[in-house]
């Protein structure tokens, strides 16, 4: 769905399937289903990761190990933080015809999400608990779907990079940017309770 | 634009809150909660324009 997302242009899927002539009530409507779409998605990926967040105080109530890096806990949460404001930044250029500038957020947004998840590599390598605790099975659970959900929303961007200098979006039709950096700033919505409640809750 | 400023100024100075109460206060549970429903809100709103597709229905 957020690849057809992406794709879609006027809001439709670029499958070369346009409505018949006439038909401009549905013309009208087809942007606003996949607004609406894509909120349903955010709902269902909230259930996901809300289950998540759930399960590590079920299973290690609000304990956290001795030895947690939360100076680089730290560290990736602001770099997430700044990548989102890139990836507004990117949105808000679009809307505005500014091509190039919102290509550079964009490309800005890419190399803080490498950043982060680097970040997130280098604390499973240094991390001095294992998945056979009940907190160190939430740290990896957590951060790992978080970590791939970083990364698929990286290939997303670049594939919205690459469309974008390729002249597919502009100022009147760029809901394939605006979808992508909204999934951005979900993924960075989800850190924003799971960062506290790995690393900050006593 | 300066919109975007201001907030992600808000959501700075929000973590380094929740990161000193995470450091200085013991039972720290319902300060960061509070903290981090803000940021939350923050980003959905401004970010992702959570008022925008609510009431309007974006375009």
């Amino acid at each position: 769905m957020a690849l057809a997302s992406i794709y879609a242009r006027d809001g439709y899927a670029g499958d070369g399937h346009r409505p018949p002539e006439g038909s401009h009530g549905e013309h009208a409507a087809r942007p606003a289903m996949n607004a609406v779409g894509l909120w349903l998605f955010f709902l269902s990926e909230t259930f996901l990761f809300g289950a998540l967040l759930a399960a590590r105080f079920y299973l290690a109530g609000t304990d956290k190990p001795e030895h947690l890096n939360q100076q680089l806990g730290l560290a990736i949460t602001c770099v997430l933080l700044a990548s989102s404001f890139t990836a507004y930044s990117a949105e808000v250029a679009i809307s505005k015809g500014r091509r190039g500038w919102a290509g550079l957020m964009l490309l800005a947004t890419i190399v803080l999400g490498l950043v982060f998840f680097g970040g997130v590599v280098l604390e499973w390598s240094e991390a001095e608990f294992t998945q056979g605790e009940p907190y160190g099975t939430a740290f990896f659970s957590m951060t790992g779907l978080h970590a791939s959900h970083v990364l698929s929303g990286v290939a997303i961007l670049v594939l919205v990079l690459f469309l974008l200098v390729r002249g597919r979006f502009s100022r009147e039709h760029h809901w394939g940017v605006e979808a992508s950096i909204k999934y951005w700033h979900f993924v960075d919505v989800v850190w924003v309770f799971f960062y506290p409640s790995l690393y900050l809750l006593n | 634009m300066q919109v975007g400023t201001v907030v992600i100024l808000a959501l700075g100075v929000l973590t380094a809150v929740e990161y000193a109460i995470a450091i200085e206060v013991e039972q720290n549970l319902l300060p960061i909660v509070f903290i981090a429903q803000v940021k939350a809100v923050l980003i959905l709103w401004y970010f992702m324009r959570l008022a925008r597709a609510w009431l309007k229905g974006e375009h």
